[in-house]
């Protein structure tokens, strides 16, 4: 959904989320929401701005959020509050689930097919009975050697199995029934923490605004994704909102709430370690990927939109390697890089450690206060040969050698230190052209304002020009390995003094172009896999669909009374499309479920689908098509005129997963990695997949560890961004948050006499901090499984360099990983927290006290 | 520093051969990591790393004395590589990817190190 939907919604629940706080911009459409007779409620361990301003505040427990959205899945099914006709016809709730499948409910936490050695699952009874679905998801596999047997072609067969009764056993609502019996509102209050009064208001509130008069709304941000169970949270609402008919519709959806400016947009283009630009999946040595045939077949869904991959693959490479890219060497795929295993951050540090990295490049990223293990990351800077820095401002993470923390405590010395250090200046936002993609994929163009002084420079300014040195550098190599260096295509006009690469440039090769005439291809539909186009990520295609016009710079919004989707205002990928799966605005004859919430709908004079939005469907499929299974169809054809999720294999939305989640097909609640109680729900303690790495300076707490009684959480401030280094060497935010605290409950406070601004030391067998406590009734006691378990929290944005100076939080965290993602857990975790200083403690030390 | 892998106390052997040089080192770290199979022994992992880095220097230093040639490298990284990809693997450990590696580094230790 847009950013700016969110006003047409009847009830929004912010969850995993601050979004008052920091998301103030975003916030003003929750405001107009609720101006306009929306409830809006928040569901959040600690009490804040965010909380003040909701109708409805529901306080849970750090990391027990899938319990919480499991329990409102109960309570919808056993209640039927359900949107039957939406999720019925558009949902894979009817589906059959092949005959092995088995729940954690019968396996004491764990789901059929794992297999304890290597902790892993094995998927085949995860599958639609006959059926082997492919993943619309990148580096989806749960096993790194191929699947033995089933191939996708299955799905071209017939449609999955079905039973729209929903009496047979193994179908998705019965399967969803039975998975989700245990989360009655009392094991949410038992689990959560949350009065089970206040757990019924909030999904009898969500239940009431949703149907086919009104639309709910979910906002989430990192409260949600910093977990080792994030996706799944994620998937838990998911399966909320595809059960009340909440997605694809007018102030419906699942908002999440990017944490910076344009880190969509550097998701969607540099992308991650295991993405190729717009979520092609990287290749992979150990899979069926020698060949860019075998890649692509392999990796291709034989139904669905996802179909068109090798279009957008083979336009990719050709706008990489340009004449270097034919098909005689497979358009240059041999050049890519293949993964052979998780290179994500955390194990970059961890082999950064261990001596395997010599150098690094660290460009807008401050690691020694934004990455988790705060000494391990600086040991590992440590043993590089070199480390460039490029920011506006020092940052801790470039001074790590002469201010470190290690080297402040005398674990290393600068003269020890061999990693040779440039930091060079980086221009910021006012000073470079280019564009930036929000949270509701919106790319806005923006101009430079004025000169960046002295030696800064943009970032695209440092990628160009070591780029064109290291194609100088290596231009007459004979290594096989240089040939993709050699093959770049490196050709974007410069311009001025300091020889600036024009943005627009690249802009226009990421839109893509055919290649015999350079012209630019208005929609992705226009790619082809045969080399004759070129495009950069074809997600982004139409934001230059023709030369000279850049979409992304119009500002033209919708007057008062025009159609809200403010098609004028910049350029939404994809297609300048702003709500994705809108077909689902429209019931299975064509027609808006309501006059109220339309967007989409059937001309069935023009026989086309016209609106409020660009449908996001093929424009001309009628409603009423229906594939014809003796023809094996493929592709598009295969899905129906009433299968709005495209991008899935069969067009449905997937309330189970059978394939594409290394953690199981259904959410399901574990603990934290750390956490003060046992599951109260199984045997299975935390998630059996989470990426755990026990070594020497990463140690984890047990469950229930004494030492560590206190679940802890870190979190932003509004006027303090990330890294902190932006804010925090700027006065007039400094002065705002001048210093590191540590949240505090009153009831906390007077247990361990620690008063309000105190010093405190915070400790875990990662490393100790002090910090002065805010004793705030923000933070409350919970009662968890019959136990008080106290939480605390901190924010993590603070250092010891600028103005607004503290501790940094993230020492206290160890590396581990969401199983599907890699993403580290900043949410919940346990510390111990204590009365007094470092400093005394080491002065009692000495004296033996 | 007190437990480092890559600098093993003088005397050590690994199967009857000597572990004081940098590649014999790493065969025996890696060694050790396979003998643990199938259980991934993470710890085990980052000793063979550290030592097959270790190794890699004395590599790099060889090149550059051009007592080395730029294959033998290029295998070592090889290596490197494949164990990285069983310490932090997607999806399965490679176990057969890493007996493959294991042969390579012994074939570059009896080069690079012979008895």
């Amino acid at each position: 959904m847009a950013l700016w939907d969110l006003a047409n919604s009847d009830c929004i629940i912010e969850m995993g989320s601050n979004i008052a706080e920091n998301h103030p911009i975003a916030f003003r459409f929750v405001t107009e929401a609720q101006r306009r007779g929306a409830t809006i409620i928040h569901v959040d361990p600690r009490f804040t701005r965010t909380s003040a301003l909701a109708d409805i505040y529901a306080p849970i427990r750090s990391g027990s959020d899938i319990a919480f959205l499991g329990g409102m899945i109960r309570h919808i099914l056993e209640n039927d509050l359900w949107f039957r006709d939406f999720a019925l016809e558009y949902t894979n709730l009817a589906h059959i689930i092949e005959d092995g499948y088995a729940d954690p409910e019968s396996h004491d936490g764990l789901f059929s097919g794992f297999d304890a050695e290597t902790r892993a699952y094995k998927q085949e009874t995860w599958q639609y009975k006959g059926k082997t679905v492919p993943s619309s998801i990148a580096e989806h596999r749960e096993q790194t050697e191929e699947q033995a047997g089933g191939d996708f072609e299955s799905m071209t067969e017939s449609p999955p199995p079905q039973d729209r009764t929903l009496q047979h056993p193994n179908c998705v609502y019965q399967i969803m029934k039975r998975h989700y019996a245990r989360y009655t509102p009392e094991m949410v209050e038992r689990v959560t923490g949350c009065p089970k009064e206040t757990f019924l208001k909030v999904v009898e509130t969500l239940a009431r605004n949703s149907g086919r008069e009104r639309t709910g709304a979910f906002t989430y941000a990192v409260g949600w994704t910093h977990h080792s169970t994030g996706v799944q949270i994620i998937r838990a609402c998911t399966i909320v909102q595809a059960l009340l008919g909440n997605v694809g519709r007018p102030g419906g959806g699942i908002m999440a709430l990017r944490g910076h400016v344009s880190i969509q947009g550097s998701t969607d283009i540099p992308t991650l370690y295991n993405m190729l630009p717009t979520y092609l999946p990287q290749p992979n040595v150990f899979h069926d990927h020698a060949t860019l045939d075998r890649y692509l077949e392999s990796e291709t869904p034989t139904t669905g939109w996802w179909a068109n991959m090798p279009k957008y693959v083979v336009s990719l490479l050709k706008a990489w390697y340009g004449e270097a890219a034919t098909r005689a060497n497979d358009y240059g795929y041999p050049f890519l890089p293949k993964l052979t295993g998780d290179l994500s951050q955390e194990p970059m540090t961890m082999a950064m450690v261990d001596g395997v990295m010599r150098g690094q490049f660290i460009l807008g990223q401050n690691p020694l206060v934004g990455a988790v293990n705060a000494d391990f990351v600086e040991r590992g800077l440590g043993k590089l040969d070199w480390l460039v820095v490029r920011d506006f401002a020092m940052t801790e993470t470039a001074n790590f050698w002469s201010k470190g923390r290690l080297v402040a405590g005398g674990e290393l010395s600068p003269e020890d230190i061999e990693t040779e250090v440039f930091f060079l200046p980086a221009a910021m936002p006012g000073e470079k052209e280019g564009t930036v993609t929000n949270t509701s994929r919106l790319v806005q163009w923006h101009d430079k304002v004025c000169e960046a002084p002295g030696d800064s420079r943009s970032d695209l300014w440092f990628i160009y020009h070591l780029g064109r040195r290291l194609k100088q550098l290596y231009a007459d190599s004979r290594e096989t390995r240089d040939g993709a260096i050699q093959a770049l295509t490196w050709d974007y006009p410069v311009e001025g003094e300091i020889q600036e690469p024009k943005a627009e440039a690249v802009l226009a090769e990421i839109n893509g172009y055919t290649v015999s005439d350079g012209e630019p291809v208005a929609s992705y539909k226009e790619l082809k896999d045969d080399g004759s186009t070129a495009c950069g990520g074809w997600m982004y295609c139409g934001v230059m669909p023709k030369k000279g016009h850049n979409v992304a710079r119009s500002r033209k919004p919708d007057g008062p009374d025009g159609p809200g989707s403010h098609l004028g205002w910049a350029f939404a990928w994809p297609s300048n499309r702003r709500t994705l799966y809108n077909r689902a605005s429209a019931d299975p004859s064509g027609k808006p479920w309501s006059e109220r919430k339309k967007m989409i709908w059937w001309d069935e004079e023009k026989e086309t689908w016209t609106g409020l939005d660009v449908p996001d469907f093929v424009e001309t499929k009628r409603p009423d098509y229906r594939p014809d299974w003796s023809k094996r169809p493929h592709g598009m054809d295969a899905l129906g005129g009433n299968d709005p999720f495209i991008m899935e294999a069969d067009g449905k939305s997937q309330l189970f997963v059978p394939t594409g989640l290394k953690d199981g097909p259904l959410p399901t609640h574990y603990e934290p990695i750390e956490s003060p109680v046992k599951n109260p729900l199984y045997g299975q303690q935390f998630n059996p997949t989470a990426k755990l790495w026990g070594r020497p300076g990463n140690e984890l707490h047990p469950p229930e560890d004494p030492r560590f009684p206190y679940v802890f959480t870190t979190f932003r401030l509004t006027e303090l961004h990330c890294g902190g280094i932006s804010t925090r060497a700027m006065p007039h935010t400094a002065e705002l948050q001048p210093e590191a605290f540590v949240e505090v409950s009153p009831e906390l406070a007077a247990e361990l006499g620690i008063r309000h601004r105190d010093w405190t030391v915070l400790s875990s067998l990662r490393g100790e901090i002090e910090v002065r406590a805010m004793v705030t009734e923000r933070v409350r006691p919970f009662t968890v499984a019959g136990r008080v378990v106290h939480q605390i929290g901190m924010p993590w944005v603070f250092g010891r360099e600028g103005y607004a100076r503290g501790a940094i939080a993230n020492v206290l965290l160890a590396i581990t990983g969401d199983a599907n993602t890699s993403i580290h857990t900043t949410k919940a975790l346990t510390v111990n927290l204590r009365a007094g200083r470092l400093t005394q403690l080491k002065r009692e030390a000495r004296h033996g006290g | 520093m007190a437990g480092d892998p890559a600098r093993a106390p003088a005397g050590d052997r690994h199967g009857g051969q000597a572990v004081d040089r940098p590649g014999r080192r790493a065969l025996a770290a890696l060694d050790r990591v396979l003998a643990q199979r199938p259980q991934k022994d993470d710890h085990g992992f980052s000793q063979a790393t550290q030592c097959l880095s270790a190794f890699r220097d004395e590599l790099i230093g060889a090149h550059r004395r051009q007592a080395c040639t730029r294959e033998q490298l290029v295998h070592l990284n090889g290596v490197i590589s494949v164990v990285l990809a069983g310490h932090f693997p997607l999806g399965d450990v490679p176990w057969g990817e890493l007996d493959k590696a294991r042969d390579w580094l012994k074939a570059l230790v009896e080069a690079v190190e012979p008895e």
